[in-house]
């Protein structure tokens, strides 16, 4: 590893962590499982499998990336509309309101992998290491909308398997991160076979 | 004798995705009078009259540099930096609490069922906003026109909206001050003039069919 190479881990690194630890203590360990571990811890993980060394091509990647970052968003506005942090806050032990949430998941997170779209467009190695949590997020992260939340809450507080915010729209980011994946993978074979 | 009744001379043979180029501009006006009217709905006349105002000079500005030719790729990273700074703002109005200081600034402006508050307005002008730049940079990316469109909305929208901000305290006694989200919207007013700037010194692509 290069001291560059160093510099990037070190920043993604710091991002993952720090972003982590603020969940933990706002939103308890369900949305830090799946936000810190799923997608940060596995996205480093598959970052530095893939496209670490060699910053994936940014005209392969950014119109996954572009639309996979738009569907996102608008999973977001579904779960800010439907008041996503105060229901996730009933099913753990979190202290997240509609504020607390929109600030977090609204504003914060989304300022680093927008972000990351200029990083990849500059073919920055954090470009890489965004894309990777992004993607692995959607694949990880988002079938939790439909296969743990309604299940949690109807096990709580009683009734059958119910509408749980962001519901309709989870699964159309996962679509086109698994499109994105595919081009991270395949470009680092490709990469890897020409060294 | 029942698949009479499903079969059609139709083949599979490939054919491209090529509506005439005019339908750009009936999509573009026809997104934006959709969007400007839901806009003059639920968040009312003040934020309606620079969404206009902006929709139209981008929509002049496309038909001179974005329709015939499409935007070069080159465009993309400042159209990112600028959904980026975007968002600071809207966290800025949101924090500053910029729907208030219009309620108080122009109180006889807000009528139901325009719904002005500080999460309708993070709501549409941040969160809903920013899947419509984002899909558009998409869209842009490919060349088609309409990502174009959207692209310079995007810039004019970010030099148009601050005014708003300046001109607060012009046209109401009630004002207090020029509102929330003033320094940030300056600074993405000087991005976005700069980005345009820089568009214009991109060399033109081929001519769309």
């Amino acid at each position: 590893m290069t001291r560059k190479d160093g510099v990037y881990f070190a920043i993604a690194a710091l991002i993952s962590v720090g972003f982590t630890m603020h969940l933990f203590h706002t939103a308890d360990l369900l949305p830090t499982l799946i936000i810190g571990f799923c997608a940060l811890g596995c996205g480093i993980v598959f970052w530095l499998l893939t496209s670490f060394r060699a910053p994936t091509d940014p005209a392969l990647l950014l119109p996954p990336y572009l639309i996979t970052a738009a569907l996102l968003m608008l999973h977001i506005v579904e779960e800010y509309v439907f008041d996503f942090g105060t229901m996730i806050a009933g099913i753990t032990t979190g202290i997240w309101t509609t504020e607390q949430f929109l600030w977090t998941i609204g504003f914060l997170f989304p300022l680093v992998w927008i972000f990351g779209a200029y990083a990849i467009a500059r073919r920055n190695p954090l470009g890489g290491f965004v894309s990777c949590f992004i993607f692995v997020g959607m694949l990880l992260g988002e079938p939790t909308h439909l296969l743990i939340f309604p299940i949690r809450e109807a096990m709580l507080h009683g009734g059958g398997y119910d509408y749980f915010p962001g519901m309709w729209t989870a699964l159309a980011p996962l679509i086109t991160g698994l499109w994105g994946m595919s081009v991270i993978v395949s470009e680092a074979r490709r990469d890897r076979r020409a060294a | 004798m029942l698949a009479l009744l499903f079969d059609s001379n139709l083949d599979d043979a490939p054919i491209a995705f090529h509506p005439p180029p005019w339908v750009s501009i009936i999509a573009v006006v026809a997104l934006s009078l959709t969007t400007l009217l839901a806009i003059f709905i639920y968040l009312g006349v003040w934020i309606v009259i620079w969404a206009t105002l902006a929709t139209a000079i981008a929509f002049g500005l496309w038909l001179r540099i974005g329709y015939a030719h499409p935007l070069s790729r080159r465009a993309l990273p400042g159209h990112v930096l600028l959904i980026v700074v975007q968002l600071m703002q809207g966290a800025a109005l949101l924090s500053g609490g910029y729907a208030e200081a219009v309620i108080t600034a122009l109180p006889g402006l807000i009528q139901p069922p325009n719904i002005l508050t500080n999460a309708s307005i993070a709501l549409s002008l941040s969160l809903s906003a920013s899947v419509i730049w984002l899909l558009g940079g998409a869209f842009a990316f490919y060349h088609i026109r309409v990502g174009g469109f959207v692209v310079l909305l995007l810039a004019v929208w970010s030099i148009v909206f601050p005014l708003s901000h300046i001109a607060m305290p012009l046209v109401s006694a009630t004002a207090q001050g020029a509102g929330p989200g003033l320094a940030t919207g300056l600074l993405l007013a000087a991005l976005a003039i700069a980005f345009l700037r820089f568009i214009s010194t991109l060399p033109r692509q081929r001519t769309l069919s």
